[in-house]
């Protein structure tokens, strides 16, 4: 019981970046350091509070992540995806 | 002429669909000042312009915020008639952004709108089907299913767009709401979710491809071999037309030179003009073959997986992923790489890779090193009796600017000043599905490359030829040595003694300043050799008797890997980072530090020999 609480507390300050391969979560929280302009821009990508993201893969030597939003695939690089903030889908 | 503007997100399938409008007869624009491609052809009696890609008018890359401009200032335009917007019917949630970003602006300018729905083939293949006609009424503007590549629907197509040209629906100008994009994106999820297709059936192919290509092992060795092959062709596929080139300008320039009396009007025909300017075209070919090649890579999908991987590396050294493919068009000519530097999304990014893009081996750089290597290394020789040692050698020279560039870049990243009020942007890059390339984009992109090279270095190249001819020519009737440029070289010739080269180097290496494709011929003829550009080997044997000794001949190939010798580099930069003491400052400080490494290298190295 604690265990499934502290998972539950750690989900909380997951970030995209945390994301592994195959695996969907919930976008909670988009780091408002970003700027507008980023900020808008993922909206339209896919990526804003409440949107499902499902990570397609890792990618190689540890480089952008693959992810796929709204019917596209996009990489997006260590920086930004730590950046986003996620739950995991129950 | 009465306009119909085409616009729609990378890889749309919008220039496929213009080409089947317009034929094979089209131009491409480029605007003074900040450049861009914006290609115009003949629809019917209208005309039709294809606009740049861009995902969203809320660009963050240099290239859509010039493409955002463009399609804005187009729209305006009082001569538009129908904008054309093309949608990816497999993306529709990411095509429909810059669709109703565009719609809402063009009814506010009083434009009516048509959507093509491209790759309706692709969509009927995974047993799919878009009610167009419920999109239709749900845009508020007509809704035409088509493949540009099966041809499906193109007829009825062109029919609507014709009557939509012909009478359009005009709106009263500013009765149209206020243009607002907040709702946008909300907008084409909700549009995409009641008439797009499943993605998971299209993007399955898609991603067990990518399993291939990006996995850590086989993505590696997959990129290797593609770029092997990339290379390997520059040369093989690109040397028989550049013979041909050679060839037909030897042909008219003796059918030509028999028609004019001798004296110096035939000379400067001759010299000036088919030795000048002629060597120069020769590298035509090269350019064509790998804008080719790199056409195919990005057409089929490749390239952008490509630059993923590399994003991580090139990272290290204060670049992006995307700076790969600047670095790589920077083989053939550093002219259109530098262009290519704007999809670069950091500005900081962008301009430390244009500054490092000279390094690159460009083609102007091949006589150059051919004739060295042929000096230096025997044509016979085997590297552990597998690898030709002049193969070899090349192979040195190409990843010895690499290794340069990269470590310029990593200096660049750490002292350049950064521009606190530009935010850097982050690395997001679409990779789109794979696809079989179609020729007729490609057949015009290839013929373009040449035309634009052509166009733009032609000009600077001819100007060097003549001046150059003229210091040489004259005196009248004197020897080379005792001409103006003979002079010069020999005022001169304490600088290059270092580099231990005497003053027909000197010579050469100065004319070679403004465009470095000329040291081959202008060495040719100081060693009195006619048409050296021809006779390299000839040439190679001429400076090996004259005892030109390894050191000092290692340094002059390394100077020339480095030093920044193209007046038409230098004004591109200056056109693309807006400062012309940055474009020729960089002039200098290439030549200086190629200047120390041939002197280093000529010291050192005679220092052991001896």
């Amino acid at each position: 019981m604690t265990n499934v609480l502290n998972q539950h507390n750690a989900n909380q300050t997951l970030t995209l970046w945390g994301l592994g391969k195959s695996q969907s979560a919930v976008v909670t929280r988009i780091d408002t350091g970003l700027g507008e302009q980023i900020t808008a821009r993922l909206a339209e990508m896919g990526l804003a509070d409440g949107r499902i993201v499902q990570c397609v893969r890792r990618g190689p030597l540890g480089g952008p992540m693959v992810l796929q939003l709204s019917g596209s695939v996009f990489a997006i690089e260590q920086d930004l995806a730590s950046r986003i903030h996620i739950s995991l889908q129950p | 002429m009465q306009r119909i503007l085409m616009v729609g997100k990378p890889n749309c399938g919008k220039s496929l669909l213009f080409n089947q409008l317009t034929g094979l007869r089209q131009k491409v624009a480029n605007y003074p000042g900040i450049t861009v491609e914006v290609t115009r052809g003949k629809f019917d009696k209208f005309e039709l312009v294809d606009l740049p890609g861009a995902y969203s008018l809320n660009g963050l890359t240099r290239d859509e915020v010039i493409a955002v401009e463009e399609i804005k200032r187009s729209l305006a335009d009082e001569d538009t008639r129908v904008v054309l917007v093309v949608l990816d019917a497999t993306r529709l949630a990411q095509s429909l952004i810059l669709g109703l970003q565009v719609k809402q602006l063009a009814a506010a300018q009083g434009k009516p709108v048509m959507f093509a729905l491209n790759f309706i083939d692709e969509v009927k293949r995974v047993g799919e089907h878009i009610d167009s006609e419920g999109l239709s009424n749900a845009l508020g503007s007509p809704v035409m299913p088509l493949s540009a590549r099966s041809l499906d629907g193109l007829h009825e197509f062109k029919h609507a767009l014709l009557s939509m040209a012909d009478w359009p629906n005009v709106h009263d100008n500013k009765q149209q709401p206020p243009v607002d994009y907040s709702d946008v994106a909300a907008r084409s999820q909700a549009l995409a979710s009641e008439f797009g297709i499943q993605h998971d059936i299209v993007l399955k192919n898609q991603n067990r491809i990518d399993s291939f290509m990006l996995n850590n092992w086989t993505g590696g060795l997959i990129f290797i071999a593609v770029m092997f092959v990339l290379f390997q062709s520059i040369f093989t596929l690109a040397a028989p037309l550049m013979d041909g080139v050679e060839g037909f300008i030897e042909q008219a320039a003796s059918g030509v030179g028999s028609l004019t009396q001798r004296g110096i009007f035939h000379d400067f025909v001759n010299d000036a003009l088919f030795g000048g300017v002629g060597s120069f075209l020769v590298f035509v070919p090269q350019i064509m073959v790998l804008t080719l090649i790199i056409g195919l890579l990005e057409d089929s999908g490749y390239l952008a997986r490509a630059a993923l991987m590399c994003h991580r590396p090139l990272s290290f050294f204060g670049l992006s992923g995307r700076s790969f493919i600047p670095y790589l068009s920077g083989h053939a000519c550093a002219i259109p790489a530098i262009m290519a530097a704007r999809t670069i999304e950091s500005p900081h990014k962008r301009l430390i890779t244009m500054l490092t893009i000279p390094l690159m081996s460009c083609s102007a750089r091949l006589p150059v090193y051919a004739l060295l290597i042929a000096v230096l290394v025997p044509a016979d020789g085997t590297f552990m009796g597998v690898f030709n040692l002049q193969g070899a050698a090349f192979f040195g020279l190409y990843f010895f600017g690499i290794i340069m560039a990269l470590v310029i870049s990593q200096v660049l990243n750490r002292f350049l000043p950064r521009d606190l009020e530009k935010t850097d942007m982050p690395f997001i890059l679409e990779l789109p599905s794979y696809r079989l390339p179609h020729w007729k984009p490609l057949f015009q992109r290839v013929l373009n490359s040449g035309l634009q090279f052509i166009r733009r270095a032609g000009p600077i190249i001819f100007v060097v030829s003549v001046g150059i001819w003229v210091l040489g020519y004259f005196p009248l009737n004197a020897s080379l040595e005792d001409s103006w440029l003979g002079q010069i070289g020999h005022y001169i010739e304490p600088i290059f003694a270092p580099m231990g080269l005497d003053w027909r180097y000197g010579v050469a290496i100065l004319m070679s300043f403004l465009a470095r494709e000329v040291f081959v011929g202008a060495l040719g003829t100081l060693f009195g050799m006619e048409s050296a550009d021809e006779d390299v080997a000839g040439l190679a044997e001429r400076v090996q008797a004259e005892g030109l000794t390894p050191e000092a001949g290692l340094g002059l190939v390394l100077f020339y890997v480095v030093a920044l010798q193209c007046v038409a580099t230098v004004a591109m930069l200056k056109g693309e980072s807006g400062s012309s003491k940055l474009a020729w400052g960089l002039y200098v400080a290439y030549g200086l530090l190629a200047y120390v490494i041939a002197v280093v290298v000529n010291q050192c190295l005679g220092f052991v020999f001896a």
